[in-house]
């Protein structure tokens, strides 16, 4: 199964180890490292799912959400968001914004996998 | 009272006119005796002349017959009847044995024992003087005679003179009543003694006047002193119209009067308006010293209570009667010892001023703040001490709960630091730890399946990643920034869920768990999930205290309705029967990052983050312990929807009674 996604996180560390865990998996993985690196990648290419950090400098990743669901091609693409685990208060804003999921950073590999499983299947 | 003395003043002034007119009178009475003497003299001067007479008539009759012995009787005779002494007086002869030679009644007879009125042979007497008489001598003789021939009853004075005719052996006498001869002087008598008797009446009459009229006003200005002196003023000496020296002290004596008057009644103003001002005065300090909330003591040189006003009373809740007379000290907590050094200081400092000690009142000990001053007299003399005692028990109340909640406040912006502080921490730790989590993952799903030792390494990394993973949640729960969600809920909820998770764990180390949870608590505002989650860990730390432990462990779990802070309160107790905790490490186990656990075992955050989720409750966490006795935790939550909501506000509390 096809299923293109694409990370984005400010950070290298995250950025490069998720993307290894994903095409490890047998995903296609493209990463961004800000919002607008997401939004001009998203606008470039057809993705079939988005992990989105939350906290990033420059557009976060609650206003990447709200801008990838303007868009008619990705109002109904699964927006996975991450963030810290602690933030609950976000997860409100994050489902306002069109989020699908949304799940709390760190993230053990197992669980992440199962959940970008669930939702590639259900997209 | 003042009465006697003018009186004594008059007799005194009578008495001194009396002894100025004494020789006057003495010289009046002599004057008059003399005269009196001098005209005895001249009236008895008749019988001497008659006497004298028939003598020379002797006499010529002898010597021109000096031949004739015998003289002439009859001739004689008729000479001397011839005689009349005043009314019956005559004229007689006897010879020198008493004889009557010539007599008118009885011649021949011998009268020589004749005998007065009174015994007395006169007749004798006359005789044997007469004898010895000189020729030219007249004799007197005086005798009282009562004729009794004449029927007479009463005797009356007589005189007789007589001289001795020694030729004849004749005694020649004439004898009269003295009332005859001096009969013609009686009236000059009379007139003159009567004269002298007015005199002295006169002398006493007007010596009486006299003084009366000198004393007389000088009696009136004393007894006008005297009741000036008694303080009656209205009756004024009355003012004669004259000018002499007693009319002026009359007049000087009422100018005095009216002044003295005048000047009373200002002064009795004045006094009044005096003791007004004073009684004014003395109120106002009196109701000073007694309404003052201070406590005002006063004792005398030697530490015993002079004086005590009502707050004094009310602080030691003793009377004031049986205050007095007390040693000050009896009721210092520190006793006599505590009395030498307040005076010390005074002696010092000349003043004491707020020093904190303590009263003893029954079985209490009453903090207050004393000040104290040296009491002097009007002359400057230190006659005691005067003591003014503040009750600071309210004082002391709050500084303890300032001082607790300084304590609360330093140990929450710690935490709230240190909060910051390891959220950041566990946020940076967050991206490497999933990175290397991930790749870890990665790495062993690529592994090959032979690759035993590389495997246990990866699987020992993955241990790694686990602990630093828990560790950051750990930090991240104590950090929590999240506002907790509170709800009304039995408290016996989160604890019945607590209890559900470790009733195993306990058990598995034979630990008994013994309930006492009060069913109808009233309910708390909290977040069941973060109690439950302070109750886990106390759990755990109780089971963790009694891992070592041999024989008897036991969890001792309760509940019940309690106070915090004189509100209504949920009370939790958590208690084992560990070792308990050590005093050095009590007052650590709330600190972040304080353990005793074996390295790996315990973070050191359980406790604190316990002590922020019941603080963020409004309610307080106590530690009771005792080295071999266990520990005890005890939880106190507001009742009833906490502070916020309570009827009292915080002004209203602690309204001790003295």
């Amino acid at each position: 199964m096809s299923c293109r996604i694409l990370v984005t996180d400010d950070d290298e560390l995250v950025l490069l180890s998720v993307q290894s865990l994903l095409e490890s998996e047998g995903y296609a993985v493209a990463t961004a490292a800000s919002g607008q690196d997401a939004l001009d990648r998203s606008a470039e290419e057809r993705f079939d799912l988005f992990l989105l950090d939350i906290i990033m400098p420059g557009l976060s990743g609650l206003e990447v959400c709200k801008a990838l669901r303007a868009k008619p091609e990705y109002r109904e693409t699964p927006i996975v968001m991450l963030t810290a685990k602690s933030a609950e208060a976000d997860r409100q804003q994050g489902m306002e914004a069109g989020a699908t999921r949304f799940l709390p950073k760190p993230i053990q590999p197992e669980r992440l996998i199962e959940v970008l499983r669930e939702v590639c299947a259900g997209a | 009272m003042g009465l006697l003395r003018p009186r004594r003043l008059r007799t005194r002034l009578a008495l001194a006119l009396a002894l100025a007119l004494l020789p006057l009178l003495l010289g009046a009475v002599l004057s008059l005796a003399y005269l009196r003497t001098s005209l005895r003299n001249a009236a008895e001067l008749r019988l001497d002349n008659v006497v004298d007479h028939l003598y020379r008539v002797c006499e010529l009759h002898h010597e021109p017959r000096s031949a004739d012995k015998r003289p002439d009787l009859e001739f004689l005779r008729r000479v001397f009847l011839s005689f009349r002494v005043g009314r019956t007086g005559y004229p007689y002869a006897m010879d020198s044995h008493g004889t009557l030679v010539l007599h008118p009644a009885k011649e021949g007879q011998n009268i020589l024992d004749s005998r007065d009125s009174q015994g007395h042979g006169f007749i004798r007497e006359i005789c044997q003087r007469a004898v010895l008489l000189d020729p030219n001598q007249t004799g007197t003789i005086r005798y009282p005679w009562r004729n009794v021939e004449e029927g007479e009853t009463l005797s009356r004075q007589k005189i007789v003179k007589y001289r001795y005719f020694k030729e004849w052996d004749w005694i020649l006498a004439a004898g009269a009543y003295e009332e005859e001869i001096y009969g013609p002087l009686a009236p000059a008598e009379h007139g003159a003694l009567l004269l002298l008797g007015a005199g002295v009446l006169l002398v006493i009459v007007l010596g009486w006047l006299l003084s009366r009229r000198i004393s007389g006003p000088v009696i009136r200005v004393a007894e006008a002193a005297a009741l000036l002196a008694d303080g009656d003023l209205t009756e004024p000496v009355p003012e004669g119209p004259g000018d002499d020296e007693l009319a002026l002290l009359a007049r000087a004596f009422n100018a005095m009067a009216r002044d003295v008057g005048r000047q009373k009644t200002e002064l009795e103003r004045l006094v009044a308006e005096r003791t007004r001002e004073l009684e004014d005065s003395r109120e106002r300090y009196r109701s000073l010293v007694e309404n003052t909330i201070d406590c005002i003591v006063t004792a005398d040189g030697e530490g015993t209570i002079t004086f005590v006003n009502v707050g004094m009373e009310r602080l030691l809740g003793v009377e004031r009667d049986a205050l007095i007379g007390h040693k000050i000290w009896e009721f210092y907590e520190g006793g006599l010892e505590q009395a030498r050094y307040i005076m010390r200081r005074i002696r010092r400092d000349g003043s004491l001023r707020n020093y904190e000690q303590k009263l003893i009142r029954g079985d209490r000990k009453i903090p207050i703040m004393t000040s104290a001053t040296l009491l002097r007299n009007a002359e400057g003399y230190e006659v005691g001490t005067l003591g003014i005692f503040t009750d600071i028990t309210k004082l002391k109340q709050l500084e303890a709960k300032l001082s607790t909640a300084q304590v609360n406040l330093a140990q929450t912006n710690k935490l709230r630091a240190l909060g910051d502080l390891v959220a950041g921490v566990a946020h940076e730790v967050n991206n490497p730890l999933m990175a290397s989590t991930t790749m870890l993952h990665v790495i062993e799903k690529n592994l090959d399946e032979c690759d035993e030792g590389m495997r246990g390494r990866v699987e020992l990394l993955k241990k790694c990643n686990e602990r630093i993973t828990r560790i950051v949640d750990h930090l991240r729960e104590f950090s929590r920034q999240a506002e907790i969600e509170k709800q009304k809920i039995d408290v016996n909820q989160p604890l019945a869920n607590a209890l559900l998770i470790s009733t195993q764990q306990l058990m598995n180390m034979q630990i008994a768990i013994e309930r006492d949870l009060t069913d109808d608590l009233p309910p708390i505002l909290g977040d069941a999930n973060l109690l439950e989650q302070v109750f886990l860990d106390l759990f755990a730390n109780a089971r963790d205290a009694m891992e070592d432990q041999q024989g008897e462990r036991r969890l001792r779990i309760a509940t019940r309705q309690d106070r915090l802070d004189d509100r209504p309160a949920v009370a939790i107790a958590i208690g084992d029967t560990g070792p308990g905790i050590p005093p050095d490490v009590q007052e650590k186990i709330f600190e972040p990052f304080f353990t005793t656990k074996p390295l790996g075992k315990g973070t050191g955050l359980g406790l604190p983050t316990a002590y922020g989720i019941i603080e963020e409750h409004g309610g307080r966490i106590d530690l009771e312990t005792e080295p071999g006795r266990g520990a005890t935790f005890t939880i106190r939550l507001p009742a009833n929807g906490g502070p916020a909501d309570a009827a009292t506000g915080p002004g209203e509390e602690t309204a001790d009674e003295l």
